[in-house]
């Protein structure tokens, strides 16, 4: 089955301070969330990403680093879900059960089985 | 190594049971000018568990993987911070992933209930460091608005900045006897169902068992008071044993 990638975004200007119960709840939606999918068979992976991180590239005079990934805004991708779907628009409806969903949006993206696919 | 097979279980009222305890613990050696600086780092230690846990696995020691990474937050806080730089070999001490056992949250109770704070915040500040509780179900709990409740934290912290030094277990005199009581009279403030196995787990770990029949309090330096014995003992009894 072909695999999709969800990154999930979220804004940290507007990240509600989560209290001990409302953690609680969130991460036992998370694990469920994992757990009912593998168990449908849409085998699942993923992780969590740094805040901070590095942007390397090279131009005319040489290679620079810079600070990232902030370019505009503070919307920045938090983690990334792998998931195995038939299609898009099946991958698509997966990720709108995610409990992330209350803290940021989700890109839903296929991972080119060549390459770059349109 | 991580347990796959329901992990569920492994976490089930684990951010419940320790956020107010680690709180403590991390408060107890900051100090009472610092506690934001505690909660912000058990906050970060949460929101980091739910960003791993669901893939990497839930650890096996999760309430020490919560306080190490807590720690670790607070060490990078207080290192950015040159007043509080002199704390730092109070929170690097010790093995790192075991919450110390101790008096910490008792201490800590006993900060929240300064004589000098106005009562709702004493509650209120219990309830939120403690208790573990959010703005919302305070306000909801003391039927107010989660407005008044965060002003009102935000009171009690700039006070106990300017006048406390220190949160540490008193000796019982009769002042003190008084804020021990009303904390395990937590039950006066009606805890939502879902809250009593958490607020009970708390008061068991502040009382322990004493020579007589009834149970103790004890305090640093291993005085006793002893409460009121059986299952009416200072208020828990009814507490337990409301319908969930």
């Amino acid at each position: 089955m072909p695999q999709y990638v969800g990154f999930l975004r979220y804004d940290e200007d507007t990240q509600p301070e989560l209290s001990p119960d409302e953690a609680q709840r969130t991460l036992e939606l998370y694990l469920a969330w994992n757990e009912d999918l593998n168990k449908a068979g849409n085998a699942t992976a993923g992780g969590g990403l740094s805040k901070r991180g590095r942007v390397v590239h090279r131009d005319g005079s040489g290679l620079g680093v810079t600070d990232g990934p902030f370019v505009e805004g503070t919307e920045i991708v938090g983690g990334f879900i792998t998931i195995e779907a038939a299609d898009l628009d099946e991958a698509e409806k997966i990720f709108a059960s995610h409990p992330h969903l209350g803290f940021g949006s989700i890109e839903v993206r296929k991972i080119g089985e060549q390459g770059c696919e349109p | 190594m991580v347990h796959t097979e329901r992990p569920g279980h492994l976490v089930e009222q684990l951010f419940r049971h320790s956020a107010g305890q680690l709180v403590a613990t991390l408060a107890r050696a900051l100090g009472p000018a610092r506690i934001d600086l505690a909660e912000e780092a058990v906050q970060e230690a949460m929101l980091r568990a739910l960003r791993r846990w669901p893939f990497a696995g839930v650890p096996d020691n999760p309430k020490g993987w919560l306080y190490q990474v807590a720690r670790n937050t607070a060490l990078d806080l207080v290192r950015h911070d040159e007043v509080m730089r002199a704390k730092l070999p109070l929170l690097v001490t010790g093995d790192h992933a075991e919450v110390p056992a101790g008096d910490d949250e008792l201490a800590m109770t006993f900060l929240c209930c300064h004589p000098g704070l106005p009562l709702p915040s004493q509650v209120a500040l219990t309830l939120k460091t403690v208790g573990g509780l959010g703005v919302d179900e305070i306000a909801a709990a003391l039927l107010t608005r989660p407005a008044a409740v965060a002003q009102r934290l935000v009171r009690a912290k700039r006070w106990l900045r300017e006048h406390a030094d220190t949160i540490e277990v008193p000796g019982f005199t009769a002042p003190t006897r008084r804020f021990l009581l009303r904390q395990l009279g937590l039950c006066e403030v009606q805890p939502h169902p879902r809250d009593i196995p958490r607020l009970t787990h708390g008061l068991r770990r502040l009382t322990v068992k004493g020579p007589d029949s009834g149970r103790v309090v004890r305090n640093a330096d291993a005085r006793t008071f002893p409460c009121r014995s059986s299952r009416e003992s200072c208020g828990t009894a009814s507490v337990t044993s409301r319908p969930g």
